[in-house]
């Protein structure tokens, strides 16, 4: 009989817990706000529970819309890959909603700078006010939030070797995705240097 | 800082208990008493925040309930950490949150203090109020004049273990000349709720701590760079003792100028939080080091003593120390 996993797949608006990195970074939860299987990453906005600190850039979420047991605050500037296998094994805890999530990438691109444009009857949010001043703790508090989270997550470079080996690496077995345009380059070579091998050995 | 109780311990309790116990309990009283101390140290009376007393147990038992239980930041804290530094660090600021939110309405009194002579100084009268509630008018005007205040330019934070002055004198200055010309309708009440609205969303300044990443990497802001520093709470007994009698000599402008210098403060800086000069200020910076060096000299312990005595003067003060680095 086949074994049953006790955790979900992954999905937009998922809360989960980021893993720490040992000595490195602390962990945190982050809420996923893109999935991609190809390099197994997810991008993920950063949360916070320091909800009276949200500044106007930061979505208070209460409790009856996320499912937690806490206010929540989604700071909205704060969003970054992280590999999913740092997320898989923690369980979802709370949902956000993929409209909301939507919404809040939208605000980002459309409104850089001041206060996220949202509407904020249609979700039940709220937009953060705290006023953060030039060196006052809830400015030094985000940098270190953005520092941590730095460390937690990173930009992916779709030219890197990095890059090309991860993808080869998780889709040898998928032949149709080699055939698909977004494939790396040297992921291409890789594979068509394992045919060759195959071949030889034949 | 160091614990005897482990993160693993307080997550089985947590998980056994589906809540609270023991373990947490004294933690969090743990870091209760800490911070009764440093507010004590100060001179810093109970009332000021809403207590009778200093008294830990009470302390604790309003951070559990209004803090870990109420706002569910206990579960959040099960959901987050993995490791005892990182707990001990989101769990202290529970306790700064608790504090600082019992305190907002002697904020609001203190800058309350500092503007209404300079309001009466252009001629502002406190006109009385109608009986009744708060009607649109009036609550349009508080919103606007705690936009204002919002927009006020802060002091820069000096940490979260004392009271920092908000404003230097000439902002609020400005802004009771712009309250008598362009809302000279507004009433004492209306100022002063419009106050209160505005220091309710400025008061994480004074509480946030650097929850950051690893204790190597950002210590912690003030209060938990001092708990790190001083490790065993109760060998800081001594050190505290000493460190008193040198703020006692210091005085409160002493003090003040110490904080301020040890934290990085600009002669310009120091000058406009005393309300004088720059070249008054550098004077008094100058007698103050003076005065700190004598009483050093005439302590005539080790090196590595005195050290440890300025390290408590710091974290009395607010300052925090960590990996021998002075922090905000």
């Amino acid at each position: 009989m086949k074994k049953r996993s006790i955790f979900q797949d992954f999905a937009v608006g998922q809360v989960r817990k980021l893993d720490s990195i040992k000595g490195i970074a602390s962990a945190r939860l982050v809420a996923i706000a893109e999935i991609d299987p190809l390099d197994a990453t997810c991008l993920v906005f950063l949360l916070s529970n320091s909800t009276d600190a949200a500044t106007p850039r930061d979505v208070v979420i209460p409790r009856k819309i996320s499912k937690l047991s806490y206010e929540i605050a989604l700071m909205g500037d704060y969003l970054s890959r992280a590999d999913q296998g740092r997320l898989v094994n923690n369980p979802v805890l709370g949902e956000l909603g993929r409209d909301l999530i939507e919404a809040v990438r939208k605000a980002e691109v459309d409104s850089p700078f001041g206060r996220l444009n949202i509407d904020e009857t249609q979700f039940s949010i709220e937009i953060g006010s705290y006023p953060a001043q030039k060196y006052d703790s809830v400015w030094n508090f985000r940098d270190a939030e953005a520092l941590n989270f730095e460390l937690l997550t990173f930009v992916r470079n779709k030219i890197s070797i990095d890059y090309a080996v991860k993808f080869y690496q998780l889709n040898v077995e998928n032949k149709k995705v080699f055939s698909e345009p977004e494939v790396p380059f040297d992921a291409l070579r890789f594979r068509s240097l394992s045919s060759e091998r195959i071949e030889v050995a034949a | 800082m160091t614990s005897k109780v482990t993160w693993k311990e307080l997550k089985q309790e947590y998980s056994e208990n589906g809540g609270l116990g023991k373990l947490w309990r004294a933690e969090v009283e743990r870091i209760c008493r800490f911070r009764i101390r440093q507010k004590q140290n100060l001179n810093l009376p109970a009332e000021l925040f809403g207590f009778v007393e200093w008294d830990s147990e009470d302390l604790t038992q309003t951070v559990i309930t209004e803090r870990l239980l109420s706002r569910g930041q206990a579960k959040y804290i099960m959901d987050t950490v993995d490791d005892i530094d990182h707990a001990l660090r989101l769990l202290s600021n529970e306790v700064s949150f608790t504090l600082e939110d019992r305190r907002i309405p002697n904020q609001v009194d203190n800058v309350w203090s500092n503007l209404e002579p300079k309001l009466r100084d252009l001629g502002w009268q406190p006109l009385g109020r109608e009986p009744g509630g708060q009607n649109e008018s009036e609550q349009a005007l508080i919103s606007i004049i705690a936009r204002k205040v919002l927009n006020l330019k802060r002091l820069r934070n000096r940490g979260q273990q004392r009271l920092s002055p908000l404003f230097a004198g000439e902002t609020l200055r400005g802004f009771a000349e712009e309250i008598v010309l362009d809302y000279p309708n507004a009433t004492e009440y209306v100022i002063q709720m419009a106050l209160r609205e505005a220091l309710t969303k400025i008061s994480p300044r004074m509480s946030m701590e650097a929850v950051g990443s690893t204790q190597e990497e950002f210590g912690a802001v003030a209060g938990l760079g001092a708990l790190k520093w001083v490790d065993d709470l109760d060998s800081a007994e001594g050190l505290s003792a000493d460190a008193a009698r040198i703020l006692e000599v210091l005085g409160s402008e002493g003090s003040e100028i110490s904080f301020l210098i040890a934290s990085g403060a600009s002669q310009n800086e120091v000058a406009s939080v005393l309300g004088v000069s720059r070249p008054t200020a550098v004077k008094r910076i100058k007698q103050t080091e003076e005065l700190l060096i004598k009483e050093f000299k005439s302590i005539g312990i080790d090196d590595d003593h005195k050290l440890r005595i300025l390290g408590e003067v710091f974290s009395v003060l607010g300052v925090g120390i960590s990996d021998g680095e002075i922090i905000k």
